[in-house]
């Protein structure tokens, strides 16, 4: 029974049988709270040895205290509950890698039935992104785009997976770079989170975009993509946020707005109806204009001039008190 | 599990070479960099401090005194080190003054916390265990897990850190001997004594267990 330990193995081998009872010992679970408390005893802490008085006048603790734990206790509030919902285990990680790698890319491009209507819809280009931009740089910008739709579809070429496959996404994830592997990490966290719904429409639109068969899904999402790259930063998450619905409403309006230029404004009762209507009611294209794909039933956003930026993409779509002022 | 494990799960078990770099941004005063290690430890070492002390109130007071310390300590962190062997030092320091200062209180006449010391915990019940009264077949995961708990209790602190970190930390005897400034023959003694008395103590649920 004393037998001692063997000395070219480690203490699980050493252990034998003894060893796969203490797998009977709890590990103990994440704790949004927890957290959240360390890193505010920390900051409190450190504030203390730096001025013991200096509580309230924005050392460490003053600039990180409060934000931290706010975001920390909501973000692993959503990682815990997604963890604790996902039954998924790494092999099952390892054959979804290509679409969490490229979560971002997903996202931004929605749903199939999303791209279909901008493919059908024959929107074009945002305006901005023709300022902000030079023709050169949007078409790296577009080609850079439709090369990560490229490395999608060939990795979701790969399927049905093999072993061998799957030892090959071992090895890709085993040599990102930190960065990339803190960003991998949360994308893991945020796909866990989704539902087994929003997966699957993830699912459809990545087959989607990198289906042959259908290259103008593959053109709609680089063109979604021109949109929401020439939006202003902070607006470009709430775009991408949006539904379907919202989006495609987005992209009529702007349709609508640009279809009267380079002439004038729209006449005085297009701003009137539009306001009769209300959101949802549905606002018929300017006159003369073309038929957009869906029509936009919502006002303009109050700071949009239609000679240009800002672009701010409303949210929720919501009607101004009063009709915009005219740009003369 | 933490996404740190699912990442290691994914290439290797390398993802405390993620610690080390983020360490690294910590002592550069990259705060961010510090959040995330919280994230990526706290809970292994609430889960080692658990399974140390028999509290879980104790476990997250010494889980944050670690990271407390990891912080204070940053100016000072050399990647010459592995983080993962750092931090589990910093785990077994604080464990160790844990003990001392349950030793001056019980100096003092101060109850030692029950879950500070081995001497609270209930010979009795392993007494029962070791006995037979409880088959392994009969008994639950409850049931076992209690015992297993009570056995490991019976180790001594340096005993019960070591399998610890052997079990939940997945590290080798170097790494152990190092965490614990103790040379590897030394850690080899500690855990061939360790396992002997767990054995002894978890013998019905071994032959129980065996085909």
């Amino acid at each position: 029974m004393s037998d001692p330990p063997r000395p070219d193995n480690g203490p699980a081998a050493d252990f034998g049988a003894v060893w796969e009872l203490l797998d009977a010992l709890p590990a103990a679970a994440d704790s949004p709270t927890r957290t959240a408390t360390t890193i505010e005893m920390v900051a409190i802490d450190l504030e203390k040895r730096a001025d013991p008085g200096a509580g309230d006048r924005g050392g460490w603790s003053g600039r990180w205290l409060a934000p931290v734990a706010t975001v920390l206790g909501a973000v692993v509030v959503g990682i815990v509950a997604g963890w604790a919902t996902a039954p998924d285990s790494e092999a099952s990680l390892l054959q979804q890698l290509p679409i969490v790698q490229r979560l971002d890319l997903l996202q931004e491009a929605g749903t199939v039935t999303f791209l279909a209507a901008v493919a059908k819809g024959g929107f074009t280009p945002p305006i901005r992104g023709a300022i902000l931009q030079t023709p050169e740089q949007r078409e790296q910008g577009t080609q850079a785009y439709l090369a990560r739709i490229d490395d999608l579809g060939r990795d979701l070429a790969a399927e049905p997976l093999s072993s061998a496959v799957l030892l090959e996404r071992r090895a890709v994830v085993k040599q990102l770079s930190l960065d990339d592997r803190i960003s991998l990490e949360r994308n893991i966290e945020a796909y866990m989170k989704l539902s087994p719904t929003e997966r699957k429409s993830l699912a459809a639109t990545a087959a989607a975009v990198v289906d042959p068969a259908r290259p103008e899904l593959r053109r709609a999402a680089a063109l979604w993509h021109q949109w929401v790259a020439a939006a202003r930063p902070e607006d470009q998450a709430d775009m991408i946020a949006m539904g379907t619905e919202k989006r495609l409403e987005l992209l009529a309006w702007y349709a609508a707005r640009r279809d009267v230029r380079p002439g004038e404004r729209p006449p005085r009762d297009w701003d009137r109806e539009w306001e009769r209507r209300g959101p949802g009611g549905g606002f018929p294209p300017p006159p003369g204009g073309r038929e957009p794909g869906p029509q936009p039933p919502g006002p303009p956003p109050r700071d949009q001039d239609r000679r240009g930026p800002p672009f701010r993409p409303p949210q929720g779509f919501r009607p101004p008190a009063e009709n915009p002022p005219s740009p003369r | 599990m933490t996404t740190d494990t699912r990442l290691a799960g994914l290439s290797d078990p390398a993802a405390s070479d993620v610690s080390t770099a983020l360490m690294l941004r910590v002592r550069e005063g990259d705060v961010t960099a510090f959040e995330d290690l919280v994230l990526r430890w706290q809970s292994r070492l609430v889960t080692l401090f658990l399974h140390h002390s028999g509290d879980h109130a104790t476990a997250e007071d010494l889980a944050q005194e670690v990271f407390l310390r990891v912080y204070r300590a940053r100016e000072g962190y050399k990647p010459a080190a592995r983080f993962t062997t750092w931090i589990h030092t910093i785990a077994n320091n604080v464990a160790s003054d844990l003990r001392q200062r349950a030793y001056r209180r019980r100096e003092r006449g101060v109850p030692a916390a029950a879950s500070a010391s081995s001497s609270s915990i209930g010979l009795d019940q392993l007494a029962v265990a070791a006995s037979g009264l409880l088959p392994a077949r009969q008994a639950d995961r409850a049931e076992l897990q209690a015992v297993v708990q009570h056995a490991l209790a019976g180790l001594s602190e340096r005993q019960r850190m070591a399998v610890l970190l052997a079990k939940f930390e997945q590290c080798s005897y170097d790494e152990i001997a190092a965490a614990m400034k103790l040379t590897v023959p030394a850690v080899k003694s500690l855990l061939f004594r360790a396992r002997d008395q767990l054995r002894t103590a978890l013998e019905p649920y071994l032959d129980g267990a065996r085909p």
